[in-house]
């Protein structure tokens, strides 16, 4: 009996805290224009609403093509996650094509001093069609979608299931932190 | 996608040569004689002699001598520290870095092995004897003459250390013949490692009507095994011989131990449309995204935490590890072209280009080494050719020609061998 009122008044004390934070989320201030990056942004707490350019493969499997897309999260590192979760949704708009299987899930994110560590499910491996090319356009539409898109990420570091792997799909050096490869648009390496 | 020339120089390497050229052209306005000399003398208090030059570096076995210095090479034979009296450093080979006293610094060029003996860039003599002999050190190279001096008076006083690295690295490099060169003739291929791509639990790409990868470029590498014995007459070995796993450095190192001349990785494309289909070839960029020489200037005069600790090895192993293919890049992007061209000359399939990729399994090859995709098994037209045993047969001979386009080179003097 009571053991049933303590539960009962946890239960209240629970859904009042969830509701002052959802007003405080959601009904605080409408999200705005995108504008650009601020270093004080980082820091920032909260909802975050981001537009993005995401980086697909286009039609030929040779280049990284862009798709503007509207992403938020409840906090920083819940909105990048949610970015790369926008990747592997795949692209919506014709003439690109997706660069992950869409079975990958994002099982972690942290962003730290510029770096981000992803750390994608086993799926980015055993389901990945192979091919070398492929295997850079998966590994950089990840890299440059993050540190393209926010100014204050400089590298990206590739995890699958909670470790550091050599290639993502037996190929690609992802072994360490990876700059982005703004040249692969034009389908260069450099 | 890289727009190739006959052998595919990089974009980059037109600018190297470029300012090559405008340094060539300032150095006799610089005052530096066109004359190479053969000599270096040396002295200081209590001590006089010369050192030998090899072409435009000084001989190692000669400033041993000169200096009392001592040195032991480690079993790979990839790194040497030598000690003196007031002090040791390490040298990497076909690196430009040294390592003494926790720091790393910079030559003007890698530490190279020329006609049998190990030679280093001419600012070692201000950069790492000091450190050796305990003695500053001024480099005249107008005059050849390298004054001696007691611990603590400056070097490079009176001297431009910019001028020291433009002579180490520029005078008459294309004039130099090593002694041995001369009297030898130039050499083909003598051992070629075939690299089937996966094996084991590694499976590769997946084809709609179930072909393996692993399986095919098995196939295709035994077939190209038997053209080169029977063509070329060269030694050829495969990184496995039937389905297994083999990692990627194990891969690399078989290549190494076998002092292979070539390293081929076999591999079958996928993608996610099944449109696509055609050839690729590769070979490996620099690094990360950053040049090497940029890696350099981070590193020079970085302190280390730990001196001689585990950290300072785990750097020396990913220097080296990084170095080995940087140096033959000019001769793998040769190598990639040739593939290519043979490809889509004699073999159904679309031209879809050479390019550099940060392929792992390039990484670490001391030799020329390039990533043939013989064709995308995700279409299903082309996987169905690549079944069949004449489309393999034709991308074997393909492979083969490529190879043997790239031994003629080699007798012909048009492929320098590298750095080896």
């Amino acid at each position: 009996m009571r053991k049933g009122v303590i539960t009962a008044v946890i239960l209240v004390v629970a859904a009042l805290a969830l509701l002052a934070l959802g007003r405080q989320w959601f009904g605080g201030k409408a999200p705005g224009p995108p504008s650009p990056e601020r270093p004080a942004d980082h820091a920032a707490a909260g909802p975050q609403t981001r537009q993005v350019d995401l980086y697909f493969a286009d039609v030929s499997g040779q280049r990284l093509s862009l798709e503007r897309r509207e992403v938020s999260g409840e906090s920083r590192e819940d909105l990048l996650l949610h970015v790369v979760e926008e990747l592997i949704k795949g692209p919506l708009e014709p003439g690109r094509v997706r660069t992950l299987p869409e079975t990958v899930q994002v099982r972690a994110l942290f962003h730290r001093d510029g770096t981000v560590w992803v750390d994608l499910g086993s799926a980015v491996r055993d389901e990945h069609p192979g091919g070398s090319w492929t295997e850079v356009l998966a590994v950089y539409s990840v890299v440059n979608t993050l540190v393209e898109n926010f100014g204050d990420i400089q590298q990206v570091q590739i995890l699958i299931d909670g470790s550091r792997s050599e290639t993502l799909a037996g190929h690609v050096d992802i072994s360490g932190p990876l700059r982005s490869r703004i040249q692969l648009l034009a389908g260069d390496w450099e | 996608m890289k727009r190739r020339s006959r052998y595919g120089i990089p974009r980059a390497r037109t600018a190297a040569w470029a300012l090559l050229a405008s340094v060539l052209l300032a150095l006799p306005a610089a005052g530096i004689s066109a004359d190479l000399p053969q000599m270096i003398r040396f002295s200081g208090p209590g001590i006089a002699g010369s050192l030998r030059l090899a072409g435009d570096m000084v001989d190692l076995a000669s400033l041993m001598e000169a200096f009392g210095l001592r040195s032991s090479m480690d079993l790979m034979g990839d790194r040497m520290d030598i000690v003196g009296e007031g002090g040791s450093c390490r040298l990497l080979m076909d690196s430009p870095l040294i390592l003494s006293r926790g720091l790393f610094t910079v030559l003007s060029g890698p530490v190279r092995s020329m006609g049998g003996n190990l030679a280093l860039p001419l600012d070692f003599l201000t950069k790492g004897l000091p450190t050796l002999t305990g003695r500053d050190a001024r480099f005249d190279p107008g005059a050849s003459s390298l004054a001696l001096g007691e611990k603590g008076s400056a070097s490079f006083k009176g001297s431009d250390p910019d001028d020291l690295v433009r002579y180490a690295s520029f005078i008459r490099r294309d004039q130099y013949v090593p002694e041995e060169k001369l009297r030898e003739e130039p050499k083909g291929l003598s051992v070629v490692v075939l690299d089937p791509g996966h094996g084991g639990r590694s499976i590769g790409a997946q084809g709609s009507t179930g072909t393996l990868e692993k399986d095919l470029v098995l196939s295709v590498s035994e077939k190209l095994k038997r053209e080169l014995e029977e063509g070329l007459g060269v030694k050829v070995v495969l990184t496995r011989t039937a389905d297994y796993y083999v990692g990627l450095k194990e891969r690399t190192a078989i290549a190494n131990n076998n002092r292979a001349d070539l390293f081929i990785s076999i591999h079958a494309n996928a993608t996610f449309r099944r449109e696509i289909e055609g050839f690729e070839t590769y070979y490996l960029n620099f690094r990360s995204s950053d040049k090497e020489a940029g890696r350099y200037a981070e590193m020079e005069n970085r302190a280390l935490g730990v001196k001689g600790g585990a950290d300072e090895e785990a750097l020396l192993e990913a220097i080296l590890w990084d170095m080995a293919q940087t140096s033959f890049l000019a001769q793998s992007s040769e190598l990639a072209s040739m593939v290519q061209d043979r490809l889509v000359k004699n073999v159904r399939g679309s031209d879809r280009g050479v390019r550099q990729a940060p392929l792992a399994v390039l990484m670490g090859a001391r030799m020329p080494a390039a990533l043939v995709e013989i064709g995308f098994i995700s279409n299903p037209e082309q996987e169905v050719r690549l079944n069949r045993e004449s489309y393999q047969a034709q991308i074997a001979r393909s492979l083969y020609e490529a190879i043997e386009d790239y031994h003629r080179g080699l007798l012909r003097g048009e492929i320098k061998r590298g750095t080896d």
